[in-house]
């Protein structure tokens, strides 16, 4: 139908930057985070052009659930041993500034994450959803919500600085 | 909300201007987006129907018929080779006993023309069901395709969204493959597949945004017939019945009817 591609592409467009940082957060590698992105995109172009089904009603919640539910789909498809690992990094630099270092601590610290845990951090925090949202696009509970999310937490605890403390997930405002 | 915990400002931190610091080409992805979602529609669309019909060779009635009987000349936009194969090809890895007798896909034999128009096709379905049918929807992002074998027209039925689809299965993937769960971006099955009275039909209730759809197909005489309704005038929101007003059994009778087809 005239414009459908062009309203895809313009969308495509405007959204990758934050499906992007999404894949980034989750995959740990700008190459992966990249494939992450085009394969959400080619899913979300399939559906943006379904014939049969309806239109989607919310292109924005259904390209990040999209992103989520691929990544974790990879992720059991590649591995279902994944580990932690037993080592946190060292805290960055804390002028505010290197945002380089902030990016390979950060990095180094979701490593060891299993990636349902990377998911909740990335879901929680950078698409600041609730709790329930959260369990919602993931398709698990609240409960196993809160406790990867203290989890995640807990693993990047030292680049949160002195403000972060366990009782302020805990018992959030 | 968690706007202002520590670990919402280190994530923000940390991916703001990932984009440029990274030197990513936006319009690549988007690009290659683009490219692997048509080869994924594509794909679904040709499926293991034309696989199959590749490997046993089939040549469909339509070949033997030739297109003058078919209508002569060529679809406008073919998402898919609509030609019938008319080589038999070698499997890759064929087996050591070839297959004696022919095996016929399911999907695979076209037997009988299809004689409706889609502008037809409202008061076909307002006739069979009893329901009040509009005119079809002629504007974006609706429209009308009247191709001979390639149909689609969305209409009102008791003013909900009503979409049936005529189109030959060989551009189609299987049922099967239709519903796998593992090409679905939520993981869910995309319905389920079931054979009554010899027909396979592919059934499918959704809601989604807080419409509901129901979808049935059925593929009959080398074709799939398709029939969606809705809970809502549009299909996007604002259902104005409780469920969509077609039942699942009026619309296997009509998806199997033979009022579509002729010849």
């Amino acid at each position: 139908m005239p414009g459908h591609d062009e309203e895809y592409e313009e969308f495509a467009r405007a959204r990758t930057p934050v499906l992007l940082r999404s894949a980034w957060l989750l995959c740990g590698d700008a190459h992966l985070a990249e494939d992450l992105v085009q394969e959400t995109l080619a899913k979300v172009y399939v559906r943006w052009h379904a014939a049969f089904r309806s239109p989607i009603e919310n292109p924005v919640a259904y390209a990040q659930t999209t992103l989520t539910r691929t990544f974790l789909s990879s992720r059991r498809r590649r591995s279902s041993t994944e580990r932690p690992t037993g080592t946190l990094p060292e805290r960055p630099v804390d002028d505010g500034t290197d945002r380089a270092a902030t990016r390979l601590a950060l990095l180094a610290a979701l490593d060891g994450l299993a990636p349902k845990d990377r998911t909740v951090l990335v879901l929680r925090y950078l698409e600041d959803l609730s709790v329930e949202e959260t369990a919602d696009r993931m398709g698990c509970s609240p409960g196993a919500v809160r406790s990867r999310s203290l989890r995640a937490l807990d693993r990047i605890r030292p680049l949160l600085g002195s403000s972060f403390s366990a009782d302020t997930e805990r018992h959030p405002s | 909300m968690n706007d202002h915990h520590p670990a919402s400002r280190l994530l923000r931190d940390a991916t703001d201007g990932l984009e440029h610091d990274l030197a990513v080409d936006v319009d690549r992805i988007v690009r290659g987006g683009t490219a692997r979602g048509r080869t994924l529609r594509r794909r679904r669309r040709v499926g293991t129907a034309l696989a199959a019909a590749a490997v046993v060779g089939v040549i469909g009635v339509a070949a033997g018929v030739g297109p003058t009987l078919l209508g002569g000349e060529a679809r406008t936009a073919p998402e898919y080779a609509d030609q019938p194969v008319t080589e038999p090809v070698t499997t890759p890895t064929p087996t050591a006993e070839p297959t004696e007798a022919p095996v016929t896909p399911p999907a695979g034999q076209v037997d009988a023309l299809v004689t409706v128009s889609a502008y037809d096709v409202p008061g076909i379905v307002g006739r069979e069901l009893g329901g009040t049918v509009s005119d079809p929807l002629t504007q974006a992002p609706y429209g009308v395709s009247d191709e001979r074998q390639d149909k689609m027209v969305h209409f009102r039925y008791d003013g909900t969204l009503t979409t049936v689809g005529i189109e030959r299965a060989d551009g189609l993937a299987s049922c099967e493959a239709l519903v796998d769960p593992a090409d679905q971006p939520d993981g869910q099955p995309a319905g389920r597949c079931e054979t009554r009275d010899g027909v396979l039909l592919l059934l499918h209730d959704e809601t989604a945004d807080g419409v509901t759809s129901r979808s049935v197909w059925a593929w009959r005489h080398g074709y799939v017939v398709s029939l969606v309704s809705y809970d809502s005038p549009d299909g996007r929101a604002e259902p104005v019945a409780p469920a969509p007003p077609i039942s699942e059994a009026d619309a296997v009778r009509l998806v199997t009817s033979e009022v579509w087809f002729g010849g």
